[in-house]
This record gives structure tokens, sequence and C-alpha cells, in this order.
């Protein structure tokens, strides 16, 4: 039950927490909420020649976005604004259904776990809030 | 069906054409009712009467059509005078449900409150009986004052001699809460209020699907709800007001329907609560509400209460068998709304809420529109089931497995 979401190593995603909560000296601070749903996702980063440097954050949320936020805490460091956007956007384009070719992003194998949640439309934010606190720090 | 017929939950749930579907190839266990429930047909009939025999605007129609459907949308004023045991129809506006309501009275009242004024409100009301009144703080540079709530949620009066002053104006609070399932103690509330001349608003979105409210017993100054959540249409709802505060109250939406006479200079308007329904109402959901709650009326409470208490013990104590679930509001049924908020210690409220679905039962997860409350409480967000009169103990037992289950996948 529960539609495969749970299984397949959401869970472990979920609580392998994969960054600090706060940076000695971060460049930028960022809160996002999810109005639907209440869940936050405090972030801070640092940039190193226009790449992320290093990421914190602190993530008051469900299972889905803990697991999301830590994939991203993995694999993110070190890419440009440019690469993180495209990564967002496969990640978008696969819960809406699309056929994405080379899905799963290369380095980021792990939101594979993320397939499950396609057809949970009201869990798709709960998925991409990590990915827009990013993007919205690095913007 | 009257107070002494004979009653059963299988002849209540026949009323109620959507129960007979499944969720996920599991009978539909419907637990989300404090959000939104459920018609029972004579609603749906009495709304489909309206389309089919005599649709047409109401008030100003000369013709067969227009008549019958005034008589109808006059009717169901009468049916919410007689629901809220208020003293007569001009003290019932029709809304498209309680957030209008809050705001119209938040609207017009302000524009009776001057600096320094004090508007008091409770730490645990719905955002919509929030945010309007923060609105006019800002407007109109009053002060909130909060009502804080105990650890359980639930509110804490104690002090309610010194929040409420000679500078409070109005105090706003639920009936019951959309959370806590907590029910207000309007009494004391209304007597400092009053003895301070404040006005007492409160929110009975909560309390009206749970039978007849008498708002003159209550003592309260203002009363609204919404239709969607005692068995009605979504799009209609009620504002109750004494009549003589609606007659002192300046409009709120201006337009046909609500004026005395118009000239190229200026607008006299219609008096008392005719001057709050301006352009054309949602005729056939009010049609609708107010059959929700003649049927609501005609239900046997004598019955129906002892039986929804039971449901609500037996809640109580599965709940007490889950380990790390802590529950908001009162512990006994007897002492509170059926309503049941809680929090499970290593499981989110979404990913719940995501499990029982599959299991049919239809929960709600979140803040519940009370993110004070949640602050307050220090929680981000709980799940909630919420008990209608068609709810049975299978509802109860499937939500308990459920939850058992949750637990071991989620945690």
């Amino acid at each position: 039950m529960s539609g495969g979401i749970y299984e397949g190593g959401i869970k472990e995603l979920a609580k392998a927490i994969a960054a600090p909560k706060s940076l000695p000296h971060p460049d930028r601070q960022v809160t996002v909420d999810n109005p639907f749903c209440g869940d936050r996702v405090d972030l801070e980063i640092t940039i190193d020649n226009g790449r992320l440097g290093d990421l914190a954050q602190d993530v008051r949320g469900c299972m889905l976005c803990q697991a999301s936020a830590n994939a991203v805490a993995k694999s993110a460091i070190g890419l440009s604004v440019a690469e993180i956007e495209t990564v967002s956007a496969s990640l978008i384009a696969m819960l809406k259904g699309d056929d994405i070719p080379d899905w799963p992003p290369e380095g980021w194998e792990s939101l594979a776990l993320f397939e499950a949640v396609s057809r949970h439309k009201s869990r798709h934010g709960c998925v991409t809030l990590p990915f827009t606190a990013l993007l919205k720090a690095l913007g | 069906m009257s107070d002494t017929a004979i009653w059963s939950p299988e002849e209540l749930r026949a009323q109620f054409p959507i129960l007979r579907r499944e969720v996920n190839e599991q009978p539909l266990r419907y637990l989300d009712n404090a959000a939104t429930t459920f018609s029972p047909r004579c609603v749906q009939e009495a709304m489909t009467r309206f389309e089919n025999h005599f649709r047409s605007n109401v008030q100003r129609g000369m013709h067969q059509l227009g008549v019958e459907a005034t008589e109808a949308y006059e009717t169901a004023r009468s049916s919410a005078a007689n629901y809220l045991n208020a003293c007569s129809t001009d003290e019932i506006v029709f809304t498209p449900g309680t957030t209008f309501a809050v705001n119209l009275v938040a609207h017009c009242f302000g524009q009776t409150l001057h600096s320094g004024d004090e508007i008091v409100v409770s730490v645990a009301e719905h955002h919509s009986n929030f945010i309007p009144w923060q609105r006019l703080r800002d407007q109109y540079g009053i002060e909130i004052r909060l009502i804080p709530v105990l650890a359980n949620g639930s509110l804490d009066l104690d002090q309610l001699d010194q929040l409420i002053t000679e500078r409070c104006r109005l105090v706003a609070v639920s009936h019951i809460s959309n959370v806590t399932g907590s029910i207000t103690d309007l009494e004391a509330i209304t007597r400092i209020a009053h003895s301070n001349n404040a006005l007492v608003f409160v929110d009975g979105a909560q309390a009206v699907p749970h039978g007849p409210v008498d708002v003159q017993a209550l003592d309260v100054d203002f009363y609204a709800f919404s239709a969607h959540k005692c068995y009605g249409p979504t799009g209609a709802g009620v504002l109750w007001a004494r009549r003589e505060i609606l007659e002192e109250l300046p409009p709120f939406l201006t337009g046909g329907g609500m004026i005395e006479r118009v000239t190229a200079t200026d607008t006299r308007y219609l008096s008392g609560r005719q001057r709050f329904e301006a352009g054309t109402p949602p005729v056939a959901q009010v049609i609708g509400l107010g059959a929700a709650l003649d049927w609501l009326m005609a239900l046997p409470w004598g019955e129906i209460r002892p039986f929804e208490q039971r449901l609500a013990s037996r809640l109580l104590q599965g709940f007490s068998r889950i380990e790390g679930l802590s529950l908001l509001g009162e512990p006994s049924a007897e002492d509170r709304a059926p309503i049941f908020s809680f929090h499970i210690e290593g499981c989110h409220s979404h990913d719940i809420c995501q499990v029982l679905d599959e299991y049919g039962v239809a929960l709600r997860g979140g803040h519940h529109c009370a993110q004070p409350l949640m602050d307050a409480l220090n929680l981000v967000a709980t799940t909630r089931a919420s008990l209608a009169v068609f709810n049975t103990e299978d509802d109860i037992e499937a939500l308990l497995g459920g939850l058992q289950k949750a637990v071991e996948l989620l945690r």
C-alpha cells in the first residue's frame, strides 16, 4: 500500500541528514514556506565563483520534503545555478509525468526514488520545496 | 425525523449518495468533515428543483418564476433564523461563507474604530477569523490582544478580565475550534465583553454542524457559519447579527439589491440586513443551505449525540494505544466536539494522511489554517479526524487500524 511512495529508500534518504542546520558565514539565507501545508525550509548557502559552495538547512516538513532536501544537500554542492535549474526542471517534468531523457540526472540518482510521487499531485510541492528554496537563494 | 423517531446510522447513511463510492478499492471512510462535509439527497434535490423549475433572480422578478425563487430564498432565511433561534429573519444576512462574513464585519465595524481601540482575538482562531482583525490593526492603528492557549490548545481564559478592558471594542472567537475541537466558554467571554461595552463576534463554522444553536441564549452579537460544513453546498453561509447592530453598520459591497434610491449624485441604502446582500446572491446555494438546516433541525439529536460520543470515546481509547500520539484538546469525549487533531512522534501528518488515503480513510493534515496556534504549541502540523452524523464504528476502526499501519511504515 501507500502507492510505493514510502518504499524503495525514501525513508532512509529522509533520515540520512546530509547537511548541517547552519553555516558559520553564509552568503545568503532564505526561508521558503509551502502555504498549502506549512512545511518550511530555512536555507543558508555560500557561493564560490558562481557555484554553490556550501549549504545548510533546517527542514520542518514531511518525509518527502526531508528526503528531497537531503538529495539536494548530497548532490548540489559545486553546481552552477544553470545546472541546478536543469535538475529542478527535470524533476518537475518527471513529477508531471513527462518522458524525460537521461532520467535521473547524472549525480542525482536518488531522485529516482520520487517517481512514485508522480501520481500524487498533492505531494509534488513537498518534493520541490527544497529546490525552490535553493534556487531562490542562488537567484 | 424528530427527536422521538427511531433512528439508525444506516438509514442516515443511505441519504448520502457519495458514501457509496470507493477510494483505492476500499470503502470511503470520510473523516474530513470539519473541512467540508457531504450533502444529503434532500439538499441536492432542493437545489435541482430550483434549477429545473424556477431558476430566476430573486427580489426583483415580476414573473411567476421570480416569485417562486424569492419565496424559496426567503424560506431559507426563515430556516436559518429558526436554526439559530434568531429573533427575526431581519437578523439573517446570506453570505458566500464564514470568511466573507468575518471580512464583512471587520470592514464595516472597522469604520467605527479609532486609534487606541482594542480587539481581542484568540490565538487559536482560523486564519479567517484572525487576518481580517490584523488588517484593521494596520488600517486604523488599533491594538490586537490575544487570548492565549493552554498546552492542549484549549483557550486559557484565566486572564480574560485583564485582556478585555474598557478599550476593547470587539472580541472575536470561534464557538468550537477547528483544530482542537474545544468548545469555547462563550458565557465567560460575553459577560466580560459586555460589561466593557464590547461586542462579541463568534465564528460558528464548526458548531453549527453539531446541532441547533441558540444565539439569544449565547448572548453574542455576531454569529457566522458556512453551508458546506453543515451538509449544504459550497458558496453560501450566514451572518447573524443583532438587528440594531445591522441597522447601525455601513454597507460592505454596493450595487443592485441593496438600495432604496439612486440618483446621479447620491444613493440611499436599504436598512438593516437588506443593505448587506448586494448583487445577485447564490440563490441555489442558499436554497440548499435552507434545506440542510431544515434537515439538521429535524435530526433526533437526543439519539445522535450519545452515538457520536460513543464513537469519540472509542477513538480516544484507540489513540491512547498508539505510541507517541499526542492529542490536542480536551481528553474526554463529553467535553469536546468530535474534531480530533493529533501529532504522532516521528510521523509527519502529510505522510500519515497519504498512507491512510490508501485505506480509503480521508483525513486532513497540515496547519488547518491556524498557524498562530501551531506556533503557540510549537507544532508544524497535525493530523485531524473530524466526524459527521453519518460516521460509524467501521470508520473509527478503519482509522485506528490505518494509523497503526502508518506508524509501522513511517517510523
